[in-house]
């Protein structure tokens, strides 16, 4: 069997049977890559904001691949066991799949990434602001040894507070942000 | 009240759209522009000044995508991919009797209704002069007409393509170059001449 063929098979049985999981779950793996990716290579963000934007970002399609799945698939089932004549069941089953998709974009998805991520997000912004403070702290012992006069020395530890945005907004709305830009 | 539920839950109508990509992925993303700034605004532990901003940062982000996705992806892939079909599979039936894709899914909308309804449909002025007299036969004579899976097959496929490549790669960077304009204009977000007055 050549490659028209194995192609026009695949296409055939597409056209019987699109379920309405393979888009959004196609659509959710390519964002998954491409948008960190897009995060990454912009030139003007600061590199931590830029790192946790895009694990951020690609954090959430992790948790929206299988939800979409698991919501489509799921609801599949219960159309199964629905007592129809095996036309409406074929049709049932297509329609309880596309509205166990929707209901994953409106409600799962944006429930699971707020409780998910977040912590998560949490723990690692914690994680680094803990390993920037053991830095400045070790800085400022070294800088002291050589400067007996020290005028500010709080200096270092309130930049490093606001040191992965630019202005508060930012700042809170990247934390709360469920998969936007 | 039950018998209302089971007739959408069974219905050919929404059927025709959960197996459409374009149509399920719009309605979708359209969901996900009313469900996610909804989840944000709903977030007690945020500022409400904080959560006006990036909610309507959302909306207006899933909204151009969404108007993007209508305007240029579905147009474009829609007839590319039946052109580009016609010249693959040109030995293929389907390729041969319909023109394009709406032809196709005029014809196949027709042939899946009863044969009553379905003589009809092609009474109607609108399908006159649509069809040739060999698919007139074939939608007023056969039972069951042929569906053409494959041509269906070559739009949906090409409309996932399209979908993938639209709302994950091309609509984010049109909608990057839109939202924040559109906040400034709206005065959720300060330009950089105004924040260096207010410094």
């Amino acid at each position: 069997m050549g490659m028209k063929d194995s192609i026009k098979k695949v296409l055939v049985k597409l056209g019987e049977n699109n379920k309405p999981t393979y888009a959004v779950m196609a659509i959710a793996v390519v964002k998954g890559i491409a948008r960190p990716l897009f995060t990454m290579s912009d030139k003007h963000a600061d590199p931590e904001t830029k790192k946790y934007t895009a694990i951020r970002e690609g954090l959430t399609e992790v948790v929206a691949i299988p939800t979409y799945f698991a919501c489509g698939e799921l609801a599949g089932k219960v159309a199964n066991k629905l007592n129809l004549s095996p036309e409406k069941k074929a049709l049932a089953r297509s329609n309880f799949m596309f509205l166990g998709v929707c209901a994953a974009a409106l409600v799962v998805i944006p429930a699971l990434a707020s409780i998910t991520i977040k912590p998560f997000m949490n723990k690692i912004q914690n994680g680094n602001k803990s390993k920037e403070k053991i830095n400045e702290i070790s800085n400022i012992s070294e800088q002291s040894k050589f400067n007996s006069v020290k005028k500010e020395p709080n200096f270092k530890a309130k930049k490093t507070m606001t040191s992965y945005y630019s202005n508060p907004i930012q700042a809170q709305t990247a934390i709360l942000k469920v998969g936007g830009l | 009240m039950i018998g209302g539920v089971t007739n959408f839950l069974t219905s050919s109508t929404l059927s025709s759209i959960s197996q459409n990509t374009a149509a399920s992925v719009s309605i979708e993303t359209g969901l996900k522009s009313i469900g996610r700034p909804a989840f944000i605004l709903a977030d007690k532990k945020i500022e409400p000044q904080t959560k006006r901003y990036a909610a309507m940062k959302e909306f207006l982000y899933q909204a151009t995508c969404l108007a993007t996705y209508m305007a240029i992806i579905i147009p474009v892939f829609k007839n590319g991919s039946f052109k580009l079909a016609k010249k693959i599979f040109k030995e293929e039936e389907c390729f041969k009797l319909f023109k394009n894709t709406n032809h196709y899914l005029n014809y196949r909308k027709i042939a899946s209704m009863n044969k009553n309804d379905r003589v009809a449909t092609l009474g109607k002025e609108k399908y006159k002069n649509m069809f040739s007299k060999e698919i007139k036969d074939k939608l007023m004579t056969t039972n069951n007409p042929e569906a053409y899976n494959l041509a269906k097959g070559v739009i949906e496929c090409s409309n996932i393509i399209g979908s993938v490549l639209g709302l994950a790669i091309f609509a984010p960077q049109v909608s990057h170059l839109i939202v924040h304009p559109v906040l400034k204009f709206i005065g959720m977000e300060k330009d950089e001449q105004s924040k260096t007055k207010t410094n």
